[in-house]
């Protein structure tokens, strides 16, 4: 399968503090990956700086979609091209409809996708300011919704899969990677603690990521998990067996 | 604008259209000052510029009034009058404008606003300006018992300098909800608002929304005073979108009855980073972004 997305020695800084240290990540079309990592990890960085958001700035390194150079695009522009990302924790935005939103989405993309998700649990939404009182289900429904309507979907980074969701809403998530992964190609950035879901999904990879740095790219996430589950993120540090980016 | 949709249309000095529709009155100030007496102690002295409008049996439609500015460098000074006899429920749609940008001109409207017993008033005031013009519109809205009164200002484009003032009143049971949304775009704008509960249960609610921008500078005073047992709320929020403006939100309740009520609430910040990061990633470009989120902060609903 072709290349998706490429990253390349990618550093990543915050006000003169490096939150991402030389990362390689490379993501075929249709595959699914997983990154786990602990709390502050740079998880959530990672996914920012695929999507171009500030106030990240990248120091050093390539990000290429489809083997074009998108390190310096603006969000808007790499949404354009096909990647997606659902916020964990997505801001209220007082005033602005779900409607206001995803007509002006429909209006830049200028043809309809024809693969709208959740489009019937968000009827009761539309017309709700965004994220305005949303429970957790809420919010992530109406960030299905919204990035559903991207017609151009390559890469959909879900940071966070199943935070709010109810065990019913989140199997239809996951049927929805499995079959876009295997149906469009689209491929998949999941964020997730969760060993459950990894069973549901049974990704392609998983990475690990730890103080910025993605030290390990497996196909074998159950090894992955169990050695985490048995010895923590910091075996990971000294483990030969899995570790280092290029085993696989 | 054309005049034939409105019921009155006021070019500079003079009145060209003057169509009002049935059980409504309306004449220039200064005739209606000579025609009847009553009016002489509202209007004060005798107005020179102006409109009078009385409205006596239940309109069918709304009352449609335009007042513009078309000459360099005019000044116009209205006195005007509207009055609402009791329990008939009128809407009032105004725009007052500058038929072209550069006039520099001024527009100064002194005004009262009878809301007679139970009677009830929609109020809806469109300002569009060009950037050298000066404007200041000065009213004072008496509701008696029972009357209600819904007041929308918005300000569509800006003036060099707005001020803006107005009183409202209230009697027994009277009610009134007010807002004023306003962006300014490189003018020195004054905002001046003052609340008086005077009746029993009379309640009141006044929402101002402010964006500045461009050196703008905004100062918005909102004052809400309880006399009898009454309630009354102030929402005021302010948005700044850049450093080189200001604005400065002084909201104040004066609370003379005990049996009374009054809330206020008031924000003044600017965009958060994190919105605008959040309507990019749907593919808004920054600007689209911010736009959005403007629209969104001045929009009201009720």
């Amino acid at each position: 399968m072709k290349d998706l997305l490429t990253i390349k020695n990618l550093t990543v800084g915050l006000k003169k503090k490096i939150i991402l240290n030389d990362i390689n990540l490379n993501i075929k079309e249709g595959e699914v990956h997983v990154l786990i990592g602990p709390n502050g990890s740079g998880k959530s960085t990672l996914a920012s700086a695929i999507m171009g958001l500030s106030p990240f700035k990248i120091i050093e390194g390539d990000i290429l979609l489809e083997n074009k150079n998108i390190t310096k695009l603006p969000p808007e522009q790499r949404f354009l091209l096909g990647i997606s990302l659902v916020f964990q924790n997505p801001p209220p935005i007082k005033g602005v409809t779900l409607q206001e939103l995803s007509l002006q989405i429909q209006k830049k993309l200028k043809t309809p996708s024809e693969l709208i998700f959740f489009s019937k649990e968000v009827e009761n939404l539309k017309n709700r300011e965004i994220n305005v009182g949303f429970s957790g289900g809420e919010k992530k429904i109406a960030e299905l919704y919204q990035i559903s309507l991207n017609k151009n979907n390559r890469l959909i980074i879900f940071d966070e899969i199943d935070s709010g969701l109810d065990l019913e809403k989140t199997k239809l998530v996951i049927d929805f990677v499995k079959k876009q992964s295997k149906k469009n190609k689209i491929a998949f950035l999941i964020i997730t603690h969760r060993e459950e879901l990894l069973k549901l999904l049974n990704p392609s990879k998983v990475e690990v990521i730890l103080n910025g740095k993605i030290l390990c790219s497996l196909k074998d996430w159950r090894m992955v998990f169990k050695t985490i589950k048995k010895y923590g993120y910091e075996k990971c540090k000294t483990c030969t067996k899995t570790l280092k980016y290029k085993n696989e | 604008m054309s005049n034939k949709n409105n019921n009155l249309y006021y070019l500079d000095h003079k009145a060209l259209n003057i169509t009002p529709p049935q059980g409504v009155e309306i004449l220039l100030s200064k005739e209606a000052y000579q025609k009847y007496p009553w009016t002489k102690k509202y209007f004060g002295k005798e107005p020179s510029d102006g409109y009078f409008i009385w409205v006596k049996k239940q309109p069918k439609v709304p009352l449609v009034t335009c007042v513009a500015l078309s000459q360099e460098k005019i000044e116009q000074k209205m006195s005007n009058l509207l009055v609402i006899e009791p329990h008939i429920d009128a809407i009032s749609n105004v725009s007052c404008l500058a038929l072209q940008s550069g006039l520099c001109g001024k527009h100064i409207a002194t005004g009262k606003i009878i809301l007679k017993e139970g009677s009830s008033l929609k109020y809806h005031d469109l300002h569009t300006w060009g950037q050298g013009d000066y404007v200041e519109p000065n009213y004072e809205f008496y509701l008696e018992k029972n009357s209600r009164l819904e007041y929308r200002y918005q300000l569509l484009k800006s003036p060099h300098d707005l001020n803006i003032n107005n009183k409202f009143y209230l009697e027994d049971n009277a009610s009134i909800y007010s807002e004023v949304v306003v962006e300014g775009i490189k003018s020195d704008i004054n905002i001046n608002e003052e609340l008086t509960l005077k009746g029993k249960n009379s309640q009141g609610a006044l929402y101002l929304r402010i964006v500045a921008s461009k050196k703008a500078k905004i100062k918005a005073l909102s004052k809400i005073t309880a006399l009898n047992e009454s309630k009354g709320h102030l929402d005021c929020r302010g948005l700044l979108l850049d450093k080189e403006s200001q604005i400065d939100l002084i909201p104040e309740l004066n609370n003379k009855n005990p049996l009374s009520s009054l809330t206020h609430e008031a924000y003044l910040g600017k965009i958060n980073n994190e919105e605008i990061n959040y309507l990019r990633s749907r593919g808004l470009t920054q600007k689209q972004a911010i736009d959005l989120i403007v629209n969104g902060f001045l929009h009201l609903s009720s």
